[in-house]
């Protein structure tokens, strides 16, 4: 994942960019809800130029998740 | 010479009670209604109070229709009441709202129980009455009231939904002078329940077990008694699918955005509206958002949209609009206006409803 996407993911999850770790699970942020998962949907989608499922968005459990959905987008 | 339907008039109204940013501050905290806000651009939202009804928002729009010398109820044949929140489960609202509106009884009456598509599905009706002939003037009526079906800790939906009413006379046009221009909807009835309140009904009847509040993994609460929204599902519906119907229907149609004046999407929040329009290409100067201060009224929200633009004189004669709305069902429906020369100014008066 880029840095400028890694940090746009950062600014809308109100954390530090250096708080993503891989193993960082989603749930525990204080801002992971509903309304964060479609606003990554478009972050994500718009970033890629791709179509990105819900479903791909609900299964997402850690931020290593993110960074493999973006990372199969691109291949 | 063919006769086609028109909107003569479109009156909407809101609440007075608003729901502001800072009341949900004081309840989600600063951050998570920033977030929100940056995403939905919704900053407040009319809301109504207890006691207050969807229709009650109605009866005060048509009455400025009235007052405004814009519907002679006399000359009524037929009142349609779209909502997804009636009075009652039995009798259609529409009845009530006859008599409360002095309609006489060769009136017909009749509910549509549809989303925030209802304001389509509505006017096509009304259209077909109209061209087979079985009514001349139709006064269609859009209200919902989602917001007393939210549970208050629903952060992903109270921040979202506002309450709104809106009343439109429909009348026959010489398709030469102007109208309606075409309809085209669409059901993904498998999908049914991605937006929905699963208890209250026949299926599953309110009962001890189903205002029993659960909260997701998205930390929003809710019961069964109350809404629903799969949020990315519906999204990503309105993002991609109502896109392409757009898209196609335009291509099949031999058009353009260029060949309109004004385009506008139902009001389900800012960033998806910004999306439609940017995977449009409908540039800045077609574009019309009315949510900031009111929120996303539902089936009230594309007519409530066409009155506000209306009265800031976005609708002018001789020029030409296309409206789309999508939501649950998950329905979705697009139509095209071109207005006529004669078309006549806004409805005037306050829209706040107090209760």
């Amino acid at each position: 994942m880029n840095n400028e996407l890694k940090q746009a993911i950062a600014n809308e999850l109100n954390v530090d960019p250096a708080e993503l770790t891989s193993d960082r699970v989603l749930q525990d942020l204080e801002y992971w809800d509903s309304v964060m998962i479609l606003s990554l949907m478009v972050i994500i989608s718009e970033s890629v130029g791709k179509e990105v499922l819900p479903d791909e968005m609900v299964e997402l459990r850690t931020f290593g998740d993110i960074e493999a959905l973006v990372a199969s987008k691109r291949s | 010479m063919r006769t086609t339907s028109m909107i003569r008039a479109i009156a909407h109204a809101l609440p007075a009670t608003t729901l502001t940013y800072e009341d949900l501050v004081a309840r989600f905290g600063e951050k998570h209604v920033a977030s929100i806000y940056r995403m939905s651009g919704i900053r407040d939202r009319r809301v109504v109070v207890a006691g207050q009804c969807a229709s009650d928002l109605a009866v005060a729009a048509a009455r400025r229709l009235i007052e405004h010398g814009r519907v002679d109820p006399a000359g009524i044949d037929a009142l349609i009441f779209c909502s997804q929140t009636p009075d009652y489960r039995i009798p259609a609202t529409a009845s009530r709202l006859q008599a409360v509106l002095g309609l006489p009884e060769k009136c017909a009456t009749f509910d549509v129980n549809q989303a925030c598509a209802s304001f389509i599905f509505g006017l096509q009706v009304a259209h077909s009455m109209i061209v087979a002939e079985t009514a001349h003037r139709v006064l269609l009526l859009n209200g919902d009231a989602i917001s007393a079906l939210i549970n208050p800790n629903d952060r992903g939906l109270v921040t979202l939904h506002g309450d709104a009413a809106a009343a439109t006379l429909v009348e026959p046009c010489d398709s030469e002078a102007g109208g309606v221009e075409f309809f085209e909807v669409g059901v993904a009835g498998k999908d049914f329940d991605r937006l929905i309140v699963p208890a209250g009904g026949a299926r599953l009847p309110s009962g001890p077990t189903t205002c029993v509040e659960e909260t997701d993994s998205t930390g929003c609460t809710r019961n069964q008694d109350q809404l629903f929204m799969d949020g990315p599902a519906i999204f990503h519906f309105a993002l991609y699918k109502i896109k392409d119907f757009l898209k196609e229907l335009l291509q099949r149609r031999s058009l353009s955005i260029d060949d309109f004046d004004l385009v506008l999407f139902h009001q389900a929040n800012k960033t998806m509206v910004d999306l439609l329009y940017k995977g449009l290409d409908v540039p800045p100067s077609k574009r019309y958002c009315f949510l900031e201060h009111v929120g996303n009224s539902s089936g009230a929200s594309l007519p409530s949209l066409l009155a506000q633009a209306w009265r800031e004189g976005k609708v002018k004669p001789e020029t030409r609009t296309l409206m789309c709305s999508f939501g649950g069902g998950l329905a979705w429906g697009a139509f095209s206006v071109r207005w006529p020369a004669d078309a006549d100014a806004a409805v005037p008066g306050d829209v706040d409803v107090c209760p």
